[in-house]
């Protein structure tokens, strides 16, 4: 059938948010006949070309059917799931990813604010050791050599060190982190700018525990380097409490045995950056109740589906792209169980509570940042808007609702 | 949020004499975990002590080996009394009472002589116990009645078979092969063809032959066995029938799950063709409705019946504004609610919704269509669609014409009828008459969802053949859903297979009017709609697709498949399709 776009989104997504919750009750239940009832009006109800709420739902839907096909009661896994469209998410080459990228606010808004605030902390220092923890494999780092080129006075070298990691996210590069270091060097030599690019095989399941080490005994010998800690939407891989995890802490703690994301904040700290700059999703996706992930995520997500209309065009590929890797997320959060459920998004009060216990001081950016985010946003839709919270945090929003946070730390 | 839709069934009142076989706890299958249990506690007496003959054991008849002659005398005494029933006016024999689990053979023999040597009254005496499981026998003679037809019921009373032993390899030719049934499906074990889960047991050391133990072999005999005797019972030989029968069900026991299950419905169903113990077609439909939503929650048929018809109905309803769905297999409505769900947030809004329920009377006092129409009612309200209702009591289909509909302008309407049709085919006329009342009714759509077997053709052998493999193929099917995950699941499945023994001995035992399971295959189906002036309605890929990923999601067996068939769909274990799925229109 095909779709009328009805606009409102207010019953029509109340009614698809409580069939998704009725369903996933039913799976996680076993009640087969109650699920395949609401499954088979889900399908009639949310095709996968119809509005963004139907598209969303369908999203979930197909989530849905994943999990039931994991779950117990179905002895076949089957290809039937994947029937409807293949999943697969796209290989970006870097010009692809590149201008997908610069399409929206949801990473130039990070990319702005921070490197606006990198700026600041490191002006001065001869040598600048960025290391870029970000989903979007160095997209914000061109940006950043451009004005530290054009704006500090005396070009410093920069050493520029990403953790290489095993597990593959969305948005995927069609080229390994060699080839693209490779680019990036040659980038920065064009702005005359010496860069050393470092892969450092580490992954967010066991906190990055390999950087650290290597960062650690590194800044031994380099104590003088501004380090720049960059965390652009990786962070909320590192696994939380909420997860029970079998594997044992490196770090023996008396009490309470810390998940990596704690100890990875501590060890952050330990590293005395000169700044550290924590962006990410303001969602809360760590609930082991499937219910409550579920309502989590359905009332977050409807913001990507929501915001496509005003940058892609319906059936462009680069649309089916975007909504693929949306989907893999959708998946991934209400599919998958325990280590595999890697989408552990935390919102920002969490976030700040989690730096400040790790010993980190916010800092406020400057209105010369804010102004730069603001004119950014001017480029996009008119339903982006930007917020302050508490001083030092900025919010992206869409249509009043918060989308992604910025702050800036330094070691207390 | 389970069973949502319905009130919960009130078995335990329904279940009548039988009854509680659900509600004890784990005891749903209990007959058979009983039987279980006592033949494991038989490996243990058997290497202690062999005296007890192992398959009587199984019965629950404590008869040793070395007793096993006198027994067999008995009988043959028994059946000489029997003979002789008839000239004294024993029709009474046929009676309503079942003895079954005589913990000793020997003097229940004794007593059935007894009793029957002088003439007595004979309420309380017994017909040769049927195989269990006897609760379920109970359900079907509280409503039994008494033949009237004094017919001969043995041809002569000089015996052909000599029941000193038991006939193994006598009365039948050497078996060299398995059978093939004609689908040639060459299942292994669970399967009803095949072999049975239970290790084979070593030849019983006995005085006689008896039985052989071998259950390989046994599966063979009890085919052949049921073959033979519903050949017998065409032929009217009603003597060999009767030892026939009786063999079936010591067969019977041997076998293991689905294979024991359906050839003890079938034999039961040939007892009471050769004792004329006729069931009553069950008027009371509350019962019937009951076990129908046990079969609805165990297995995916039904399931898959509701999906394909509303899919198309759904599809027939686009961009209407007003729709009428008339219902000719109301029940508890079942199918109702995701359709309007579904119409409920459709694009574009939900359109008015009015469904008119058929059913049959029933027969205690509550209006049962009318208590569904409520519930679906308050369900529309919460779906804010809005709705009306009419439960509409009929004894048949046929006595409906279009002008009893309230029909309105403007409004779409769907004919939907699930498993109902063939039943009309038991009286001459009556398909035709619906099919005309349906044509007057112009629906856009009429979805039709019926069990895809012949059991219709003239000749009782073919008859009973194609439903021997129809029912194997569905309780194969049933043996992997439900199961013992849950006492609930359990009942549901027990439950079904009631349902559907139900069915069994309507096609084999009953003849003219009361015989309603009168199925037919689509294409038979097709040719009656095509000549009636109906034209298929194609049911687009979309349905088969959905139907086969929720099928593949839930339903325990890897067996089940859907197929696409010229337009319609059908859902079948392995390569036997089981039930089909057509929408018309006019042509």
């Amino acid at each position: 059938p095909t779709s009328k776009d009805l606009g409102s989104f207010g019953g029509d997504a109340n009614c698809m948010e409580q069939l998704l919750v009725h369903c996933a009750n039913a799976i996680d239940s076993n009640d087969a006949t109650l699920a395949q009832q609401i499954l088979w009006v889900l399908n009639n109800i949310a095709p996968p070309d119809g509005d963004s709420n139907q598209r969303l739902t369908c999203g979930f839907l197909r989530a849905l059917i994943a999990r039931a096909a994991r779950s117990g009661t179905c002895k076949m896994l089957t290809a039937m799931a994947n029937a409807h469209t293949n999943n697969h998410t796209h290989k970006f080459s870097i010009i692809d990813l590149a201008s997908f990228v610069d399409l929206t606010p949801w990473h130039r808004f990070g990319f702005t604010a921070a490197n606006a605030a990198i700026l600041e902390a490191v002006e001065g220092h001869s040598v600048i050791h960025i290391v870029d923890l970000s989903l979007t494999h160095c997209m914000q780092m061109p940006t950043l050599i451009d004005a530290i080129a054009s704006r500090l006075e005396v070009p410093p070298l920069v050493k520029l060190t990403v953790a290489g990691a095993t597990e593959d996210v969305p948005p995927m590069l069609d080229l390994s982190y060699e080839e693209l270091g490779t680019k990036l060097v040659g980038f920065a030599r064009s702005r005359n700018i010496t860069m050393e690019f470092r892969v450092i095989p580490s992954s967010f399941s066991d906190g990055f525990s390999s950087l650290i080490e290597q960062l650690r005994s590194q800044h031994l010998v380099h104590g003088y380097e501004a380090l720049v800690i960059n965390c652009h939407m990786m962070l909320h891989y590192i696994p939380e409490e909420t997860l029970l995890s079998s594997f044992t802490t490196f770090e023996t703690s008396s009490s309470s045995s810390s998940s990596f994301r704690t100890m990875f904040l501590k060890a952050l700290w330990s590293l005395d950056p000169t700044i550290v700059v924590l962006v990410d999703e303001d969602a809360d996706f760590t609930s082991n109740n499937l219910v409550s992930r579920l309502r989590s995520a359905f009332n977050y997500l409807w913001i990507p589906y929501d915001t496509v209309d005003t940058f892609l065009p319906r059936g462009s590929k680069h649309r089916q792209w975007y909504e693929a890797d949306l989907c893999w997320k959708i998946e991934n959060v209400i599919a998958h169980e325990g280590l595999q459920r890697v989408e552990r998004l935390e919102p920002k009060c969490r976030w700040v509570q989690r730096m400040r216990n790790a010993n980190f001081r916010g800092i406020t950016f400057s209105e010369d940042a804010v102004s730069e985010v603001k004119s950014m946003l001017d480029e996009h839709a008119a339903g982006w808007g930007l917020k302050r919270e508490e001083e030092d945090h900025l919010v992206l929003t869409w249509k009043g609702h918060n989308v992604v946070f910025a702050t800036a730390w330094v070691p207390t | 949020m389970k069973r949502d839709y319905r009130c919960p069934p009130p078995y335990p009142d329904t279940c009548g004499g039988g009854g509680g076989s659900g509600s004890s706890s784990g005891g749903a299958g209990g007959d058979y975990s009983m039987a279980a249990d006592r033949k494991a506690k038989m490996w243990e007496e058997t290497e202690q002590d062999a005296g007890v003959d192992e398959l009587l054991a199984v019965l629950g008849y404590q008869v040793k080996s070395s007793d096993m002659a006198e027994v067999a005398q008995k009988l043959e005494q028994l059946e000489e009394v029997l003979g002789h029933v008839e000239e004294d006016g024993l029709s009474q024999l046929a009676s309503d009472t079942v003895h079954y689990n005589p913990s000793d053979i020997s003097s229940w023999l004794e007593s059935m002589i007894t009793e029957l040597n002088p003439l007595p009254n004979l309420d309380s005496s017994a017909t040769l116990p049927p195989p269990p499981p006897a609760q379920i026998d109970d359900l079907f003679l509280e409503s039994s009645t008494i033949t009237t037809d004094h017919s001969k019921i043995f041809e002569d009373s000089s015996s052909n078979y000599d029941l000193t032993a038991i006939p193994g390899k006598a009365v039948y030719p050497q078996i060299q092969s398995p059978p093939t049934p004609p689908n040639k499906r060459l299942k292994p074990s669970p399967g009803v063809w095949g072999l049975p889960n239970e290790s084979t047991r070593p030849a019983a050391e006995s005085a006689r032959p008896v039985v052989l133990v071998d259950s390989q072999e046994n599966g063979i005999r009890l085919v052949h066995a049921l073959m033979a005797c519903a050949e017998a019972v065409q032929q009217e030989n009603l003597k060999l029938a009767e030892v026939l029968v009786k063999q079936i069900g010591f067969l019977a026991v041997a076998q293991a799950g689905a294979m024991r299950k359906v050839a003890t419905y079938f034999a039961d169903a040939l007892a009471r063709r050769i004792y004329r113990l006729y069931p009553q077609t069950h008027h009371d439909s509350t019962f019937s409705d009951l076990l129908q939503i046990h079969f609805y929650e165990t297995c995916p048929y039904l399931k898959f019946a509701h999906f394909t018809a509303n899919q198309a109905i759904l599809e027939a309803f686009a961009n209407k504004k007003h729709v009428h769905v008339i219902d000719f297999s109301m029940k508890q409505g079942v199918q109702w609610p995701a359709l309007m769900q579904a119409l409920a947030l459709r694009p574009g809004g939900p359109p008015t919704f009015r469904l008119t329920g058929i059913g049959p009377p029933s027969h205690d006092n509550t209006d049962r269509l009318q208590e569904v129409g409520w519930k679906l009612a308050q369900l529309a309200e919460t779906v804010h669609v809005k709705f009306e209702y009419r439960g509409f009591v009929a004894n048949s289909l046929a006595d409906l014409d279009a002008s009893m509909l309230d029909l309105r302008e403007g409004e779409a309407v769907a004919v939907n009828s699930v498993f109902e049709f063939h039943q009309l085919l038991a009286r001459p006329g009556s398909i035709e008459k619906v099919l005309s009342a349906v044509k007057e009714i112009k629906p856009e759509i009429l979805t039709v969802v019926e069990e895809e077997a012949n059991h219709n053709g003239s000749v009782f052998l073919d008859r009973f053949t194609e439903s021997l493999h129809y029912y194997s193929t569905l309780f194969d099917s049933l043996e992997g859903c439900g199961g013992s995950s849950s006492p609930v699941a359990n009942q549901d499945k027990i439950m079904s297979e009631v349902y559907l023994g139900k069915q069994i001995c309507n096609v084999v035992a009953c003849e003219g009017p009361d015989r309603v399971e009168r199925h037919e295959t689509l294409d038979q189906w097709r040719s009656r709609f095509g000549s009636a002036g109906f034209e298929p309605v194609h049911l687009g890929s979309n349905a088969f697709k959905q139907a086969s990923m929720l099928l593949a999601l839930f339903n325990g067996g890897d067996g089940y498949r859907v197929e696409e068939n010229d337009g319609c769909l059908m859902l079948g274990w392995h390569t036997r399709p089981l039930i089909a799925t057509s929408a018309w229109k006019l042509s």
